[in-house]
Formats: structure tokens, C-alpha cells, sequence
């Protein structure tokens, strides 16, 4: 009996336990949740000001709202939407071929050299970017890749595939080799091994390292002004920044273009969020 | 299967690896070759370039003029640059401690959650956000701060809390401390996710294990979590060093490195240097030092940080 | 990715280049492209809800230009406004694809003239504007000192001002009217007003020294003009009214400037000042939203705010005077003379690149001297609504309500710090007047480190223009 009743206490206060954890667990994560929010919700939310709600009612929603930032913005936002999708995929597309075929050749095969080669590619990411600029440029000049997407494309696949090699370089290494083995064994060429074993095991690894590298330069703004003189070819960030103005910024508009600019990548968050969120925790990112 | 055929088998995969080596080895440098060579025109031959005229005197247009090692030497005895560097380290320490802890127990909490559909929304909360481009963030804070009208001084005194306000970035005392506040509460959705994944791969009998053992959180963490995602620590790491040294925009928008010299880093004078006085030499030894510096922490962490689980390639 | 998806993306690559490839044939007459910053036309040229403010007044300008000179076609090339302009510079120069006239703030040009990157526009300006009559120098239709005030350290004009913006005191009158203030005249009266505004509750004067701003720029230029009026002369060695660059560097270098005493009392003015200044003041202050909403009672700021008031609606009735005047009392030295600030940063500034073929020029010249001619000027001026025009005989079309800045007294004899050595001497000079200003360092620490800054900019420049000694 007292043993029962003993058990019994003890169960309570692991209930008890529990359940202060849990308000714990989902209080911390909702508080830190909802703070990392407030931009988001911000950024809407200034898109719907004019200037005199903007300067005196920044931080609560105030009526009317304007959605006439949102037509401005689109007169001068909408006609670059295509472009930035253009640039912005044929990248991608250009980087998970690319990097792929690195990544997999430094991951699962023996060469010598290899593993300084890796490092000289890695070492890449630790330049800074602005040491660059003015040598890359001329680069561009040389090759003929003025006022085209090439002269975007270029540098933006060379850039993105270096952080690609460098995470599905450690993801392709931690794929178990007895799958490869068995298939050299029937005779499999490495193109199809990669093609047919590695990658379909890596797909939702692709898919966010993708996102990633969309995200990354979805928001690129200087390279294209400066090599990019065509308005037709421009991307959507040189329409934004329209609104900046020599003495003042049209805040309104300019926060309805970021939204704007950020309806592809909500679109392809939404559809992709569950790759996105599965290939992140699918394993193995690491050094 | 009897022995010799068995060994016959055994002879001839060996006898076929071997020849697929060296075909192997062939097709390696075929699938590097479109990389290494986007590299060697778009990075490789700009980087060097950029080495080349950290020893001259540039304005970035002009013939370049052979100045041998000046750039270095200013580089060492300038005064701002000095400060800079101290801004630096004390902003790299804690940019360190933020990627250690922050999404760590972020990570942790989500993994404790029960219900895969509950933990789907808590994921995608941190994933949201990333869609906020950097610059608009920058914007808010600014906005935060403002000391007078700014969102954190109202708040301070409409609770009471007047002699609680600052002026935030205007004090040079405690610009820097205000900076690093900046982005509060400092978690990146990626670093998150990247944690999580390291801790959902740690096979379930340990977990068991310890379970009966009796073992605490606080202990599990440190006697199993932590030295189990030390792969991921190590990238978070390296990433951390790559972003906090090469970075300058938030004093760029913020406060240009002042009041004073007070939140200056090393490479917003290398912007300045390169692209606003005329000076790219001396701005491309900036970026030189920088460089060197982050490879050789990246080296170090490598070494020094442990990770149990090394990767196997053939 | 499959390789059905790979061939996919090679597909659509394939069709991108294609597209992208194909561009209109060249048309046969000549087309001059010009960047024309904010008198850009929009694409509606009547008002809309999505935009109320059309600009349309330079395409109706070129059209009239275009009907006299059929071979001829105006085109008008949209570069972002502030962001990024360094870079797109660099750029265009590297590729030599710059438009035929672009937009630059002068001191821009001070900046990278050395690397031929524009048109010296000096002798042009010599030339008579055949669309004018009675016009026998170009130059002669500009507003007096306004060429002076672009014209670059070496003596050469590389960008055409056609019109610019005023600099001046706006005021919250309803403040004033409670505190019974009237606008001060004198530097005591105006800190009189200060302390009544002050103590009735409301920041006196809306002002920052925080990153990336002109306002120390403009409170140095106006103050230091109106205390060195009677004594400018002795650095003023070509004799045209206004102390520039070659000069400042000349006469530091041999010990004549500055005077340390007299920026000590003019920085020790300042400082007691910025006891009327808002809380803060070295950072990011929201100057116009602090004003606009009632709390502060003053602040300087350019004519372009007008506009940007007016949409702010203000409860309170809004007006503009000149930055009042240092007397003797104050600073024994003083002239006092007033002085204002009448800049040429408007969006009507006209630069040529330096590549472009002489007989090129020539036909963007005679298009510049067209949309130079006064109406036209005025037309740009209405049109935009904050620019005030530089050429003399569109001056009327200034609206009244700018009358504020153009007030009947000197304009400023010397620049701000920003537009007086270079780059790394204002972003020096600036950062130690944050910490002397801030009360981190004395006055004696911060005119000891700047007049070093100075020393070492006036070597600087000095070493890279041998002429100057000249």
C-alpha cells in the first residue's frame, strides 16, 4: 500500500515534471519564435503605410491602409519579377550540376590531390567579397559578358557551388558505401551510380541547399547594376531601390516591393518547406 | 559457394577496382573540371589579382603603382585600425557564443517536442523568417534604437523604466554592446535546422541507455548531445568566423563605425579604403589580412575541435 | 535532379540566351541617352492613384528638342537614385557604356576626375548657348558662384549644375507661438528661444551628428562662413569669392589655416549648442519624424523636406529662416555677416564621360544648352517641386514658398568639412567630432587630432597635384 501510494506520488510529480517542461519547451520556443517573426510581420506591415503613418505610427497597424504602395510598387517591381526568376533558377539549375558533380567526385573517389583540392575550394569562401569586385569585373569585360545574364550567371554559379560542395561534399562522404560498392560491382559507371543511387538519396539535401543558394542571391544588387546596364535585362532589386531618393526614402512602396520580391520565395517556401525542413534535418551537415 | 570460387570472385572485384580506379580517377577530374574552371576565371584568377594589388598603390582604375609591403605596414601601425581589430574580436567572441547556445537549445527544444506535425510548425516558424532580407532588419533596428522616438525608449517609458533609457548606438560606451544586442533573439533558422538534423541522427539506444541510467537533461547534453553534433558545431563554427570577420554591413547601415571609432571593424575600412577613398590597394591588403586570418582559424577549429564522427569516402 | 531535369535546364538556358540575344536593330537617327536623376519622366505622364506626382516636363522638353532636330532622339535611362552609385560608376567607366549625360553630385566628380573619367565642360561653358538670344557665354547664365561651387580642385568644371537645392531653419510655428518666440536673429536670441522651448517641453533644435549625413557638414560650412566673412581673402588666392579645395590645402600647408583659436571658440559654440539638440545625437536620429510629430520645435534641413512636410500633414503651421548670426560678443573675432547655404546638389546636374568622342559631345552639348534655356529650367523646377533653378533668368519660377532659402544675404564663403580636403579627412575629422561632441574627448584633444588630420590631408593632396603650388 504504501508502496502504491509511493508510486503513485511519484507519478504525480513526473506529471508535474512534465508538464512544467512542456510550458517551458513552448513557451521558450514560441517567445524566441514570435520575436524572430516580428520582421516579417514588420515588413507587411510598413507596406501599408503612407509617409504620415509611417513617421508617426510606425510599430501598430493604422488604418487606412494603403494598398497603393503595392500598386506603385508593382509599376516599378512588377516588370523585373521574370528576370530575377530567370537569374535567379538558370543559377540554381547551374549550381546543383556543377556542384554535384564536385561534390560527388571529392566525396567517393580516391585521386591525388584530393583533399587539397577541397581545401583550395573552401578556402574560396573566406574571401572577402569586396576584394573581388573590381578584378571579377574586369574578368567580365574580357570575356564579353557585358549587359547579359551571362555576366550575372557566371560569377553567381562559380560563387554558389563553393557552399554546395562544401555541405553535400560532407553528405555524399556519410552515404554508406556498401550501396556504391554493389553497384560497381554490376558494372555501373560512377555517372550512373551518382545520377541513380546518390541523388535520389540526397534530394531533399538538393532541394534546401537550392533554396538556399536562391535566397542568397535573390537580394544581389550591386553586381547587377554594375553589369547589367539594359532595364530589360534588370532584376528586381534595382527596381526597388527606386524609392530610395538622393535626400529621402518612399518607405511605403519600397517595403510593398520587398514583399513583392518576396512572393516567389514565399510561394516556393510554402511549396518546398517540407523538403526544405527535411533536407536541413535529413542528416549529416557537418564538418 | 565453395572456398576458390569464393576467392576467384573476391580476386576478380579486387582485379576490377583496380582498373576502376585508375578509370575512376579519370572520371574525378571530368565531373571537377566545369567547377575548376568557372573557379579559375570567376575566384581564383580575381583573388590573385586582388593579392597582387594589395602591394600597390590603387585607386582602382588607374595603373597601379609597386608600393612593395607599405599597405602592410599601415595596416599594423594605424590607429583605427587597431581599434577596429579590438571591435572585431570582441564581436567575433560573442557572434561565437551566440551560434554555441542560441540554436543549440532552439535545436534541443524542438527535438524534445512530441508530435511530428507540432514540430513541422515550430520548424517552419524559424524558416520564415529567413525570406527578410538583411537590409530591412538593419532598418528596424535602426528604428528600435532611435533614442528618442525609437521603439525600445518608448517601451522603456511606458512601463516606468525611464532611467533605464540609453542612447544606444549614439554613446560611444555602449554603441558596440547595443550592436550586439542587434538581432535579438539571434536565432538563424538554417543553424537551427542544421543542429536539429545532427541531433535526430543520434541513433535511439543511446538515448535508451541513458534513459535507464537515470542520466538528467543537463547531463545528457553534455555526456551525449553535444560531443555527438560536434560535426555540426565545427560548420556552425566556421561559418560564424567566415560571416563575423568579412562582415560590415550592419555598421554600414547602422552607424558607419562610430560615434568615434566605436563599432568600426576591419572590414568596413576595407570597404571605405577600396570603395570610397579612392584607395583599393591599401583596401585590398585589408581583405588579404582578413583572409589569412580566417583560414587560419578555420584550420585551427579543424584541429582542435574534436568531432567523433569523421566522414568515410572510398 | 534527374537527367531529364538537367536537359530541362539546359533547355530553358538555351531559350534565356536566345531571348536575351535578341535585340532591336540599331535605328538610323542618333540617340543621346541621358540619366536625369530625379527629372527622369515617369512612365504615366498624368497623375495617378498608384502615382500622384508625374514627371513628365523633360520628355515634353525633348520632344520639342527632338522636332527641331529630326536626326535626333532623347532617351532617358533610369539608374537608382542613391544606392550603389559608386559601384555603378566604376563600372560604366571600366566598360565605357556610361550614358551620354548622368547624374553625379559634384563633389563625386572632386573625387574621381583624376582617373579621366569626365568631360572637362570649361571650355564649353565659354561657348554662346545659341538658344538664347543675346547669349555670349554659356556661363554667364548661371546664378553668380554656382560654377565656382562645382568647379573641381583642378580648376576644371566637370559637371553642370542647372539647378540645385537651399539649405535653412524650419519651425514649428505653433511651438514658437506658445513659448512667445519669434524667429531669432542674433546667436543670443537664438539661444534664448532654445531654453524657453526647452523648458516648456519640447526638443529645441531636431539636428544629428549619427553616421552618413550632412548636418555637421552644413552647421561647419554656415558658421565657419559667417565667422571667417571679413577675413577669407588672405586664403582666397584667385580671388572668386569662396575658399576651395587648392586653396584650404595651400594655406594649411604653410600654417595660415585653420585658425586654432577660432575653431576652438566656433567648436565650443557648437557644443553648448547641442544642449538644445536631441538625446542621442551621434546616432540615427529620425529628424523629420521628431519634427513633424510635434516634439521638436526646429531643425535644418534642405528645401527637398518641404514636399516631404507637406505629406506629413502637420497639425501646426510650418516656416523657414536662415541660421541666425554669431556676434562679437560671443566670438570677438566674428563678422557678423549671415550666411546660407545654397548648394548645388539638385537633381539637374549634367556630367559627360570622359571618353566620349568630341563629335559626340558636341550633340549632347547642344542639347544640354537647349534644356538649359530658362524656361525649360523653370519648367524642370515646377515640375520637381524642391529644386530651385541655377540659371538667373528662371529664377522667378522659384515657388514662394522657397523664398525661405534664398533669403538676401551672403552665401557661404567656405565649405563643410566634408568638401574641403578628401575622403579620409572628413570621415577622420567627423568620427573625432562625434567623441568631442559626445563628451568622450576635450576640446583641446579634438582640435589637436583634427588640425593633424588637416596637416596630413593638406600633404596628401598636395602630393598628388604638384600644380597647385603653382
Amino acid at each position: 500500500m504504501l508502496q502504491l501510494m509511493k508510486a503513485s506520488a511519484g507519478n504525480r510529480s513526473v506529471q508535474r515534471q512534465e508538464r512544467v517542461a512542456g510550458v517551458f519547451v513552448h513557451g521558450t520556443l514560441l517567445f524566441v519564435g514570435i520575436c524572430s517573426f516580428v520582421p516579417f510581420v514588420m515588413m507587411i506591415l510598413l507596406s501599408f503605410k503612407d509617409m504620415r503613418q509611417f513617421q508617426l505610427e510606425r510599430w501598430i497597424l493604422s488604418f487606412p491602409l494603403h494598398w497603393e504602395n503595392y500598386a506603385r510598387a508593382w509599376s516599378e517591381v512588377g516588370r523585373y519579377l521574370f528576370n530575377s526568376v530567370a537569374i535567379g533558377l538558370v543559377t540554381v539549375a547551374g549550381v546543383c550540376l556543377f556542384g554535384t558533380l564536385s561534390a560527388y567526385a571529392l566525396a567517393r573517389f580516391k585521386f591525388p590531390g584530393r583533399e587539397l583540392l577541397y581545401f583550395a575550394i573552401i578556402a574560396l569562401l573566406m574571401v572577402p567579397g569586396i576584394l573581388t569586385l573590381v578584378p571579377t569585373f574586369v574578368v567580365i569585360l574580357k570575356l564579353g559578358l557585358m549587359n547579359s545574364w551571362w555576366g550575372l550567371w557566371g560569377p553567381y554559379i562559380a560563387g554558389g557551388q563553393i557552399m554546395y560542395i562544401f555541405i553535400m561534399r560532407s553528405f555524399f562522404a556519410s552515404l554508406p558505401e556498401a550501396l556504391f560498392e554493389s553497384a560497381r560491382i554490376d558494372g555501373a559507371t560512377e555517372l550512373h551510380i551518382m545520377t541513380h543511387i546518390a541523388l535520389p538519396l540526397s534530394k531533399s539535401m538538393v532541394g534546401t541547399l537550392a533554396v538556399l543558394n536562391l535566397l542568397n542571391n535573390w537580394n544581389e544588387f550591386v553586381w547587377p547594376l554594375m553589369v547589367v546596364t539594359d532595364p530589360q535585362l534588370m532584376p528586381i532589386t534595382v527596381g526597388l531601390y527606386s524609392f530610395n531618393h538622393q535626400f529621402y526614402t518612399e518607405y511605403g512602396p519600397l517595403f510593398a516591393g520587398y514583399v513583392i520580391a518576396s512572393i516567389p520565395l514565399i510561394v516556393l517556401f510554402s511549396f518546398a518547406s517540407n523538403l526544405f525542413v527535411r533536407g536541413l534535418t535529413s542528416g549529416a551537415i557537418k564538418m | 559457394m565453395d572456398l576458390p570460387t569464393k576467392r576467384l570472385a573476391r580476386y576478380q572485384t579486387s582485379q576490377k577496382s583496380l582498373w576502376q580506379r585508375a578509370a575512376s580517377r579519370k572520371t574525378a577530374y571530368l565531373f571537377l573540371l566545369p567547377t575548376m574552371l568557372l573557379l579559375l576565371t570567376f575566384n581564383y584568377y580575381p583573388a590573385l589579382s586582388a593579392i597582387y594589388h594589395s602591394f600597390t598603390m590603387w585607386n582602382g582604375f588607374t595603373e597601379p603603382t609597386f608600393i612593395g609591403i607599405e599597405n602592410y605596414v599601415e595596416i599594423f601601425t594605424d590607429p583605427v585600425m587597431k581599434k577596429a581589430s579590438s571591435n572585431l574580436i570582441v564581436l567575433a567572441l560573442w557572434r561565437m557564443l551566440i551560434t554555441l547556445t542560441v540554436p543549440v537549445l532552439v535545436a534541443e527544444l524542438i527535438f524534445s517536442v512530441k508530435g511530428k506535425l507540432l514540430q513541422h510548425w515550430y520548424r517552419l516558424l524559424f524558416v520564415i523568417p529567413l525570406i527578410v532580407p538583411r537590409l530591412v532588419t538593419y532598418l528596424l533596428w535602426q528604428f528600435i534604437y532611435e533614442p528618442n522616438v525609437g521603439l525600445l525608449n518608448s517601451f522603456l517609458a511606458s512601463v516606468g523604466l525611464e532611467s533605464w533609457q540609453q542612447t544606444w548606438l549614439g554613446d560611444p560606451k555602449i554603441a558596440l554592446y547595443a550592436f550586439m544586442f542587434m538581432g535579438f533573439p539571434w536565432v538563424d533558422g538554417v543553424a537551427v535546422l542544421i543542429y536539429l538534423a545532427g541531433l535526430q541522427a543520434i541513433p535511439r539506444d543511446i538515448y535508451d541507455a541513458a534513459l535507464i541510467d537515470g542520466t538528467n537533461v543537463v547531463n545528457r547534453f553534455f555526456r551525449i548531445d553535444l560531443p555527438l553534433i560536434m560535426g555540426q558545431v565545427k560548420l556552425m563554427v566556421i561559418l560564424a568566423i567566415i560571416g563575423v570577420l568579412q562582415g560590415f554591413e550592419g555598421q554600414l547601415v547602422l552607424t558607419d563605425g562610430g560615434p568615434g571609432y566605436a563599432t568600426t571593424v576591419p572590414g568596413l575600412e576595407m570597404y571605405k579604403q577600396a570603395m570610397e577613398y579612392n584607395r583599393m590597394g591599401f583596401g585590398s591588403a585589408v581583405g588579404v589580412v582578413l583572409f589569412t586570418i580566417i583560414l587560419t582559424l578555420t584550420l585551427i577549429n579543424n584541429k582542435y575541435l574534436k568531432s567523433d564522427v569523421e566522414y568515410s569516402g572510398t | 535532379m534527374r537527367f531529364s531535369q538537367v536537359s530541362l535546364y539546359l533547355y530553358l538556358v538555351l531559350a534565356l540566351v536566345l531571348a536575351s540575344s535578341m535585340t532591336v536593330a540599331a535605328a538610323s537617327t542618333i540617340t543621346i541617352k541621358m540619366d536625369a536623376q530625379a527629372h527622369t519622366p515617369t512612365d504615366n505622364a498624368e497623375p495617378t492613384k498608384e502615382n500622384p506626382n508625374p514627371i513628365r516636363a523633360i520628355r515634353d522638353i525633348a520632344d520639342e528638342y527632338e522636332a527641331l532636330h529630326p536626326d535626333v532622339n532623347i532617351e532617358f535611362i533610369k539608374v537608382p537614385e542613391a544606392q550603389g552609385r559608386e559601384s555603378w560608376l566604376q563600372a560604366r567607366m571600366m566598360a565605357k557604356d556610361a550614358p551620354d549625360v548622368f547624374w553625379l553630385n559634384f563633389d563625386m566628380t572632386w573625387n574621381n576626375y583624376q582617373k579621366g573619367w569626365f568631360k572637362d565642360l570649361t571650355p564649353y561653358l565659354k561657348r554662346p548657348n545659341p538658344y538664347v538670344e543675346g547669349n555670349e557665354r554659356w556661363e554667364d547664365m548661371f546664378v553668380e558662384g554656382i560654377l565656382d561651387a562645382v568647379r573641381a580642385p583642378d580648376g576644371r568644371i566637370y559637371d553642370i549644375a542647372a539647378d540645385g537645392v537651399g539649405v535653412g531653419v524650419y519651425y514649428n510655428k505653433s511651438i514658437f507661438a506658445e513659448v512667445g518666440a519669434k524667429t531669432p536673429n542674433t546667436w543670443s536670441e537664438f539661444t534664448d528661444v532654445q531654453k524657453r522651448i526647452q523648458e516648456a517641453g519640447y526638443t529645441p533644435f531636431v539636428i544629428q551628428a549619427g553616421p552618413n549625413n550632412v548636418y555637421m557638414h552644413w552647421v561647419d560650412g554656415i558658421v565657419q562662413s559667417q565667422l571667417i566673412y571679413d577675413t577669407f581673402h588672405q586664403w582666397d588666392r584667385d580671388d572668386n569669392g569662396f575658399v576651395d579645395i587648392p586653396e584650404v590645402c595651400l594655406a594649411v600647408d604653410e600654417g595660415a589655416y585653420p585658425d586654432v583659436e577660432l575653431m576652438k571658440e566656433m567648436w565650443q559654440l557648437i557644443k553648448d549648442w547641442s544642449q538644445y539638440w536631441p538625446r542621442g545625437f551621434t546616432s540615427d536620429i529620425d529628424v523629420l519624424q521628431t519634427f513633424a510629430a510635434g516634439q521638436g520645435a526646429m531643425m535644418l534641413e534642405g528645401s527637398w523636406a518641404l514636399e516631404m512636410i507637406k505629406g506629413l500633414e502637420p497639425d501646426f503651421e510650418v516656416g523657414v529662416f536662415q541660421l541666425p548670426v554669431v556676434t562679437k560678443d560671443l566670438i570677438s573675432e566674428a563678422s557678423e555677416v549671415p550666411s546660407r547655404i545654397y548648394g548645388p546638389w539638385g537633381p539637374g546636374q549634367w556630367i559627360i564621360p570622359g571618353y566620349l568622342p568630341d563629335d559626340r559631345t558636341e550633340m549632347v552639348i547642344d542639347w544640354l544648352m537647349f534644356l538649359a534655356k530658362p524656361e525649360n529650367i523653370a519648367r524642370l523646377a515646377n515640375d520637381h517641386g524642391g529644386a530651385i533653378p541655377n540659371i538667373t533668368a528662371a529664377a522667378d519660377a522659384v515657388s514662394p514658398e522657397l523664398s525661405g532659402f534664398m533669403e538676401d544675404i551672403p552665401t557661404q564663403v567656405i565649405q563643410g568639412f566634408t568638401s574641403v580636403i578628401d575622403n579620409t579627412f572628413a570621415d577622420r575629422y567627423y568620427s573625432t567630432m562625434q567623441l568631442y561632441l559626445s563628451g568622450t574627448i576635450s576640446l583641446d584633444q579634438f582640435i589637436e587630432q583634427s588640425v593633424r588630420y588637416y596637416k596630413e590631408g593638406a600633404r596628401r593632396m598636395l602630393r598628388q597635384n604638384p600644380d597647385w603650388r603653382k
